[in-house]
Formats: C-alpha cells, sequence, structure tokens
C-alpha cells in the first residue's frame, strides 16, 4: 500500500432481490453496471400469488423492490437503492450539482414514476391494452425535453438511468414503435445502449426480452 | 393566457421588500415564488424546504379544489399537472420532488442529503415510506374532512375509518423508527420534512389521536414544532404551516428571511 492509498472496505457482493420485468429492479441493474458494483441478483415473483411473502417482508416491511442487502445494510424502493448504488461504487456521483439540473433531474424521475411506471409495468405483465395512449403524451414531453442534448438533463444523471429502464421495457415487450416515432428519444435511447461508463456498457446488464417473458435473469453485473 | 406568476412581489415592482430596493442585497438574488394549494401536502413541503434552507419564497394560490391545476394556464406550466410549481427568475419547475431540491440546492447553510451511502439510503427509504403509504390515505382523509366539506360535499366517515386502520402499519413503522431518535434518521432530512407534511394534515384534518398511541411520533412532531430552521436563520418552518382555517380560506404564508 503506498503512502497516500486509503484502506477500503472489502468490496463484498451486494444481493439485490427483484424482478427482470419490474423497472425498478432494471433501474438498479443498470445503475450497479455503471458503477462497477457486483451483485447476487435473486429473482421474487412479483406474479405469484404469495407476493409479497414472509421472506421478502423480513427484509422490506412494505414488499418494497428492489431490496438490497449489504452486510448489515437492508434497504428496498428505488428511491433508496440507486442513491446507495451511487455513492457506494464511488466515481462522479449522478446528483447533479446545479440547482436547475438538480430540479428538472427530479421533476423528470417523478412524471417517469406517476405517469410511465404504472404503463411500463402492465406491458411487462402482459397488459398492453392497459398501457393504453397514455405513453404517447409522455413521449411526447420527453421527446421534447430530450432535443438537442445527449442525456436528459446537462450530464448523465438518476433521470437517464430511470428512462432507460423504461424505454428498455418497452422495447422488449413489443412496443419500439413508440420510440422510433420519436427522434429525440430513439437518438437518446441508441446513445444509451451503447454508452461506455469507467466499467463498461451498463445497457447489457439489463435482463433480455427473452428474462423478461420467461421471469429469470441471466445477464446481471 | 394569464401569468400565474403574477402575485407577491413580483406584482409589485415597486415594492419596498423588493431586492435591492433599500441599497443591500440579500444573499439570494431573487424571491422564489411557488403555486399551491394549503391542503396539499407536496405544497407544505415545498414551503418547509424553503425555510429550512433559508429562501425567501412568495406564495400564490392554486386552487386545486375549483380545477385549477388542470387550467390550460396552469398545463401551460405543467405540462403533466403535477402541483405544485416553483418559479425562479425564468425557471420553473413543477412537482414537489423537483421543486424541493431545487431550492435545497439553491438555500443556505449546509446540505439536506446525508453524504454517507447508508445514512442516504436510510432518508430515501422513510421520505419514501411517506409518500407510497401514508400519502394516499392522509389525502383521503384531508379530502374527505376538509376539502369536501369545503366543497359543499359531506365527509364519508366509511372512508375515513378505512384511511385510518391503513395508515396503522406504516405509521406504526415509522413509532418504531423514532425510538431514541430526534429525527427520523437521527438528524434532520428530507424524511422529516415528508412526515411533517403528513403528520401536520393528519392534525389539522382532526386525526391528531393517531398520534396519542405513538409517543416516539408524538415527541418528534412536538420537536418539529419548535425546531428553528436548518440553515440557522431564526425562523420556525412549522409556524408558516396553514392551519385548518388557513385552508379553508386557501391561504399560504409566504417565508421572509429578515435576520441576514
Amino acid at each position: 500500500m503506498g503512502l497516500f492509498s486509503r484502506k477500503k472496505k472489502a468490496a463484498g457482493k451486494v444481493r439485490l432481490l427483484g424482478h427482470p420485468g419490474h423497472a425498478d429492479t432494471c433501474k438498479s441493474l443498470y445503475l450497479a453496471a455503471e458503477k462497477g458494483i457486483s451483485l447476487d441478483v435473486e429473482l421474487i415473483d412479483i406474479h405469484s400469488e404469495q407476493y409479497p411473502d414472509e421472506a421478502l417482508r423480513s427484509l422490506s416491511p412494505f414488499g418494497k423492490l428492489p431490496c438490497l442487502v449489504e452486510d448489515d445494510l437492508v434497504t428496498s424502493g428505488i428511491a433508496a437503492v440507486l442513491p446507495y448504488l451511487d455513492v457506494r461504487g464511488g466515481g462522479q456521483s449522478l446528483t447533479p450539482r446545479k440547482a436547475q439540473h438538480l430540479g428538472t433531474q427530479n421533476y423528470w424521475i417523478e412524471i417517469g414514476a406517476r405517469e410511465v411506471l404504472p404503463r411500463v409495468e402492465a406491458l411487462a405483465g402482459g397488459q398492453a391494452a392497459q398501457a393504453g395512449d397514455g405513453l404517447q403524451r409522455i413521449f411526447d414531453g420527453m421527446d421534447a425535453q430530450l432535443q438537442g442534448k445527449e442525456c436528459i438533463v446537462g450530464a448523465f444523471s438518476f433521470a437517464d438511468v430511470h428512462w432507460v429502464a423504461y424505454i428498455h421495457l418497452c422495447h422488449a415487450t413489443g412496443q419500439a414503435s413508440l420510440i422510433d416515432e420519436r427522434p429525440n428519444l430513439k437518438a437518446w435511447f441508441e446513445h444509451m445502449k451503447v454508452r461506455k461508463g469507467s466499467h463498461g456498457i451498463a445497457y447489457e446488464a439489463l435482463p433480455s426480452a427473452a428474462d423478461i417473458q420467461r421471469r429469470a435473469f441471466t445477464n446481471a453485473a | 393566457m394569464s401569468d400565474l406568476f403574477e402575485f407577491g412581489r413580483a406584482a409589485d415592482p415597486a415594492a419596498s421588500s423588493q431586492y435591492g430596493a433599500s441599497g443591500d442585497m440579500k444573499k439570494t438574488q431573487y424571491v422564489l415564488q411557488l403555486l399551491g394549494f394549503p391542503g396539499d401536502a407536496g405544497t407544505l413541503k415545498c414551503l418547509i424546504t424553503a425555510v429550512e434552507m433559508g429562501m425567501e419564497t412568495d406564495c400564490g394560490i392554486l386552487d386545486i379544489t375549483a380545477g385549477a391545476h388542470e387550467a390550460d394556464d396552469y398545463l401551460e406550466v405543467s405540462p403533466f399537472g403535477a402541483v405544485p410549481a416553483l418559479k425562479e427568475a425564468d425557471y420553473i419547475v413543477t412537482g414537489e420532488s423537483g421543486i424541493m431540491s431545487y431550492v435545497e440546492a439553491r438555500g443556505l447553510g449546509r446540505r439536506l442529503p446525508p453524504k454517507n451511502a447508508g445514512m442516504l439510503a436510510a432518508q430515501n427509504y422513510w421520505s419514501d415510506l411517506a409518500c407510497s403509504e401514508a400519502k394516499p390515505h392522509v389525502q383521503t382523509i384531508v379530502q374527505q374532512r376538509v376539502l369536501a366539506p369545503m366543497q359543499g360535499g359531506e365527509s364519508d366517515d366509511a372512508a375515513v375509518d378505512d384511511a385510518r386502520k391503513a395508515l396503522a402499519g406504516v405509521l406504526d413503522a415509522l413509532d418504531g423508527q423514532l425510538a431514541g431518535k430526534e429525527f427520523v434518521i437521527g438528524d434532520y432530512s428530507f424524511a422529516d420534512i415528508h412526515w411533517t407534511a403528513y403528520i401536520h394534515l393528519l392534525c389539522e384534518a382532526g386525526e391528531g389521536d393517531l398520534l396519542d398511541s405513538r409517543a416516539n411520533i408524538k415527541a418528534w412532531f412536538d420537536h418539529i414544532r419548535v425546531h428553528k430552521s436548518y440553515c440557522g436563520q431564526d425562523i420556525i418552518a412549522y409556524d408558516l404551516l396553514p392551519k385548518l382555517d388557513d385552508i379553508k380560506n386557501r391561504q399560504l404564508s409566504s417565508v421572509e428571511v429578515s435576520d441576514y
């Protein structure tokens, strides 16, 4: 160890409980890959009648997913898991420093959670009819936001992580036209698919359409 | 199209309280304008954040009981109808999440979000529980006990009873979390702001007895009522929160910071 090196906490495995068709699980897989955090992923069947069962509730009392376990720390829900992975992984934080970028990032995260998440999860659950036309108007809004931009707000941020998962699930469930019809959204998504972070291409950690269909994880970090 | 932000000092450029009018500029360059509703928890959270961060804020009313949040002029500002809305100079952001983080980042003093990963996760976990597990039921209670009578309707007691029962689990969890703690995760954080808004609205809606059997929440809330601004200003956020009559009269207090 050099004179100026810091003693690092031994990097243990982080357990992540989730489901491949669950958008918030996808966001966590994506960010973990972006940050180079190795995950032990465990499947929770959100379509089971027993969900959330006692075992999950012992870790996540309100049945929130994804649920993350590392040593003594247990937390759940996307609002907690993503910032934890961001700080835990080190490097450049995804939280914008500029107040306006931070406000706009969180605006698009809130709109995504309120307007897009329920519809995308209906798609992933095989209920295309319930997703309906609602996504069109919201994707129009995001298409306008992305005009002339590489990322949703300034640099790569949490907003991109949330929306990559939504758009990926739309693609994986046969709704690619929703993206292809909107040039800015399409260009941003193409960029996200090949975007190389310091630990490789995070997009590759997302579950494939086949994973989502057969409810299994094969390519998690 | 009307200018929804034509209120407060923005509506009176000659006001003596306008920045720089006395020759002394304050630390903040602009006054924030918050457009919200006194019975809306998100509006209360933004107001609390402004006080905690020492940001002067003029408040205007968006009367959601009259559908103002669905009107064309508001949808111009907030295309997906997110409430409340905040303006500073030419920047507008809507929805509680965007506004709270913006105001916090613009504010004075120490930052609210913990730097430690575990504490940050805890803050966000408890904030998320407030929004996902408490918000729908608090909204039901406020709607039935306060807003429905304001709109000439009657309170649905069965809906209130159901909401009270549904709140029991998350209130018990919060009570457990607060054991031995001054604030939700130890230090003051966004989690306290979220819970302050919901507990305050429950109390104003006449359901404060939900705290009677939860001694830790009661002690925390008593502490919140006298908690001085996080940034060190001599203001107490709780003093500016709308009381029942303010909600009925559709009134919001503005945030004024005087001890620079």
